[in-house]
């Protein structure tokens, strides 16, 4: 039988079928959407989310522990791997105030607003010399004290020793800043104020060298740059202590992947469940789609029969019945990414973000449900090319495999 | 009509066989359905009991948002969400669990401080609204105030150097909480002296953590004397609480019980001369706080600030609360969320697992990396947590759909290879609705047998956690009863309604018509 009868035959054994067709469509298209409603819409729900990230991009800011210095560390990476690292360094302490136990930040101020201009809404001016303080509105509210007034605060835990500090200005911290706005939301003094090693920096560019850009593990962003020092000096995150003693031992890189990390999490928790359940439902796909191909065997065993008395081999049906498969696979996918892409665009509105369907995706899903069809079609179209047109005319039972028949013989022989 | 209702049903039995799959594809819809009935919404009567003891409560309300659902990510308005890292002290399960809110921060609406409420009123109203959710039994405040140590020792050696460190006076209520000195007891945690006992309440007596000893060397044993120093708490004029310590009070506190708790053990394979063999670490969970009874907390704060209600001046780190059944305990956290949705609300077990992915609360020292029970390495970077959001309706609406497409096309096989019978039927002069009753039989009693299947296997567990935490048989029952009447209902009439389709299109056929296509 040529190409064009055996498709000629498929569009017949088509008109013949209209139910099972649309049984089997059906199928297909519940499973394509869940396969598109999985790797589409959970995975572009998170890249977009990262990208919303993207918009409140700052740069790194990395805190220490008590007895980590940044300065030598960010020296020591620089000697190490080449590169440019420029960074405002600083100390971040605790304090006892009247106002709770806070913590002071300690940086140069003169070269930060240079850098990063209009990040603080000051009213006065910023610390510049040892004993001067200044204090973020609503702290100043909360403690009753203005400029020109003295802010009282001691690092003693036994609360013997208090400092007078002058209050020289009183800000708001712009939310627009490309500093992490929070982080500038206590009470800052100059550094001349505060001794220690530096624990706070922040990372105001960083260039690592071409050879870098190429080489493998390369720390090529922020969050690279965090996650390299994190792992090359040793700092670790002490996960328990940071609970329990709050900012004296807990060593953090910050990035503005913050959104990014929230993210990745939410989808981490999505896809689990996802997986789960949709390992589940590929499971009824499959059961379905088999049992779609069973009813056309058995439906259509009178045709199979003719077919088979009339020459056709057992290959030529296998490629009728798969062409017919196929063909009921592509119209139903494209039917299905179609129905997908409406619902996509409905859903992403109501969660604010665009829809999108990308090439790799249909790609995936229709190797995925390839696959699904192939496996559910086997043993179907196997039970096809095996039937005896004996068997599809009287419908006796179809066995995949020949079966030896004994046969008790006088003379106890074997035939 | 009877009598073919009868023939269906025994063509359903002799055709077992062949519908298996129908079978299968009814129980596994019928078991997601259960599943998301009733598996989901509790745990088994031990489950994170070490946690709750501690922590005093079955579920854990937050101020603030600790945990970031995806809807807020689709705020139009991109600084109605800002990031915000506390300047304060953070203390109690929001330190212990989600160190995050403090480097890098977390992600809040603007303007919103973290407060579980800004007056003595609202905090009561708070307190009144979540008693008024039905499962609720108890509310268990987290009071908290951060306190210098002065001095600890013996109470006659003043003289020697003091040894100042940073510690939480924590209040718990000794009278109606009995779940830590059940724990403590049962398990014989006690490293020194006793846990408290009702009357202690008022006195000034407190139970401390004998891990300390291997965080910071602090070495406190039964008998000692703690001096603190109580700042003076108060509210600000946007209602936050804040503590004064230029005016302290100076307190003394005696030591009568140290305690250690062994939460969870890490397992993890080693290579020694003799062969693979097994390692273990045991876990503790260590925290700062010296504990006292509630009302000896109340006498403080009154000593400090002249009130006799704490809600005036402070606010609670958190709140506990305690579950009438813990069998629902999630049923129960779903209902809070909704009541406060400034809030966040999260059951103790739940945030367990995941505090335990993240390497937390307990310190992990001779485990090796990879066989610390974390995410991958990156995800130890402090970051917000975001709620899965549910697609089980969505899933189990696609499951549903392609269960009934099985049945569907079981009914269509049913028709198919029964022609010659039903012609012969209609011959004898059954009608289309007794053929129809027949057909229809058949498929009710293979979907309400595979739905009872997947509906058993579930439930089934499902009872075993409700035995675990005391339920009563009755409601037992009475609950199974009526999720099975739920899911047979939903997957008889979904399997009836894809299955009228095959069937009838074999009925408008006439007899002769049927034996003719055979």
């Amino acid at each position: 039988m040529s190409r064009k009868q055996a498709l000629r035959l498929t569009l017949l054994s088509f008109r013949n079928a209209r139910v099972r067709v649309i049984l089997l469509a059906a199928l297909m298209v519940t499973g394509i959407t869940g396969r598109m409603l999985y790797g589409y819409f959970f995975g572009h729900l998170v890249s977009q989310a990262a990208g919303k990230g993207e918009t409140h991009r700052v740069q790194l800011v990395a805190i220490l522990p008590p007895g980590r210095d940044i300065q030598q560390i960010i020296a020591r990476h620089s000697a190490r791997h080449g590169g440019m690292i420029a960074s405002i360094n600083g100390i971040l302490s605790p304090v006892y105030t009247r106002v709770g136990r806070l913590e002071v930040l300690a940086l140069d101020w003169e070269e930060l607003t240079g850098k990063y201009p209009g990040v603080l809404r000051v009213t006065g001016r910023l610390p510049a010399l040892p004993g001067e303080v200044a204090l973020p509105q609503n702290l100043a509210r909360a403690a009753g004290t203005g400029i020109g007034q003295h802010f009282q605060a001691t690092s003693d835990p036994n609360l013997q020793q208090w400092v007078a500090l002058e209050v020289v200005g009183i800000f708001e911290v712009n939310p627009q800043g490309n500093i992490p706005p929070t982080l500038l939301d206590r009470p800052l003094v100059s550094t001349a104020s505060v001794s220690g090693p530096r624990n706070v920096g922040i990372v105001v560019s960083w260039t690592p060298p071409p050879t870098r850009l190429w080489a493998p593990g390369p720390a090529a962003t922020p969050r690279q740059l965090a996650m390299q020092l994190r792992t090359m000096y040793n700092i670790t995150y002490t996960t328990a202590t940071a609970g329990f003693w709050g900012w004296d031992s807990l060593p953090v890189f910050i990035t503005g992947d913050w959104a990014r990390h929230v993210t990745t999490i939410l989808s981490w928790n999505i896809y689990a469940e996802g997986s789960r359940i949709l390992g589940v439902g590929y499971a009824f796909i499959a059961l379905g789609i088999y049992s779609v191909l069973i009813i056309a065997l058995i439906s259509r065993r009178r045709e199979l029969a003719i077919n088979k008395t009339i020459g056709l081999s057992p290959r030529q049906l296998v490629f009728v019945f798969g062409l017919e498969v196929a063909a009921v696979s592509t119209v139903s996918f494209a039917v299905s990414t179609i129905a997908v892409s409406v619902l996509g665009n409905r859903v992403a509105s109501v969660m604010g973000l665009e829809s999108r369907v990308s090439a790799i995706s249909v790609l995936q899903t229709l190797a995925t449900m390839g696959t699904l069809v192939v496996m559910a079609s086997i043993i179907p179209l196997a039970m096809a090319a095996a039937a005896t047109v004996n068997q599809l005319l009287y419908g006796q039972k179809i066995y995949l495999f020949k079966r030896r028949v004994l046969l008790p013989v006088d003379g106890g022989g074997e035939r | 009509m009877i009598r073919f209702a009868g023939l269906g049903l025994i063509n359903s039995l002799r055709n077992l066989n062949r519908s298996l799959m129908t079978l299968a594809a009814m129980a596994m819809a019928g078991l997601m359905m259960t599943a998301s009935l009733s598996v989901q919404q509790g745990y088994p009567a031990g489950e994170a009991f070490t946690y709750r003891a501690f922590l005093g409560g079955d579920i854990l309300i937050y101020p603030g948002r600790v945990v970031v659902e995806a809807a807020h990510l689709s705020q139009e308005d991109s600084t109605s969400w800002v990031w915000s890292r506390d300047a304060g002290e953070l203390t109690g399960p929001l330190a212990y669990l989600h160190p995050e809110a403090r480097h890098p921060g977390h992600v809040l609406p603007a303007g919103q401080s973290r407060e579980l409420a800004q007056s003595a009123r609202a905090y009561h109203d708070l307190i009144d609204r979540i008693k008024a959710v039905p499962g609720v039994m108890r509310v268990s405040p987290y009071w908290t105030i951060p306190v210098p140590v002065m001095y600890y020792g013996p109470p006659t050696d003043y003289t020697s150097p003091r040894p100042a460190y940073h510690s939480v006076l924590r209040a718990r209520d000794v009278v109606a909480e009995t779940e830590l000195a059940r724990l403590m007891s049962e398990n014989e945690l006690m490293v020194t002296g006793r846990y408290f006992r009702p009357e202690d309440d008022g006195q000034m007596v407190a139970v401390v953590d004998a891990g300390r000893r291997s965080f910071d060397g602090t070495d406190i044993s039964m008998g000692q004397v703690l001096q603190i120093l109580v700042p003076r708490p108060f509210r600000d004029q946007e209602g936050r609480t804040r503590l004064d310590y230029t005016r302290t009070v100076t307190v003394e506190l005696t030591v009568i019980g140290t305690y250690v708790l062994p939460s969870r053990s890490i397992i993890w394979e080693v290579e020694t001369p003799s062969g693979p063999a097994t390692a273990s670490e045991q876990l503790y969970f260590v925290t700062p706080e010296v504990i006292v009874p509630l009302g000896t907390m109340e006498k403080i704060v009154n000593l400090a600030t002249g009130v006799t209600d704490m809600a005036q001046v402070l606010s609670p780190a958190a709140i506990l609360v305690i579950v009438d059944n813990f069998g629902f305990v999630e049923a129960v956290a779903s209902q809070l969320q909704e009541a406060l949705p400034a809030l966040s609300v999260t059951s103790v077990p739940r945030e367990m697992v995941r505090t335990n992915l993240a390497g937390l609360p307990e310190r992990i020292v001779e485990a090796p990396e990879d066989a610390r029970p974390v995410l991958r390495p990156e995800d130890l970077l402090p970051g917000q947590w975001g709620r899965p959001i549910d697609v089980s309706p969505l899933l189990n609406g696609i499951l549903f759909l392609v269960a009934a497409l099985v049945a569907a096309t079981n009914a269509t096989i049913l028709v198919l290879e029964r022609r010659r019978e039903l012609g012969v039927l209609k011959a004898v002069g059954a009608r289309n609705q007794d053929i129809m009753v027949m057909v229809m039989t058949e498929v009710i009693v293979l979907a309400f047998t595979g739905a009872t299947l997947g509906f058993l296997l579930v439930r089934l567990y499902g009872s075993a956690v409700l035995v675990t935490t005391g339920t009563s048989w009755r409601l037992i029952a009475q609950l199974a009863w009526k999720e099975w009447i739920m899911v047979l209902g939903v997957t008889g009439s979904v399997s009836l309604v894809f299955s009228l389709v095959p069937a009838l299109s074999t009925l408008r056929m006439t007899a002769s018509e049927v034996l003719r296509l055979q």
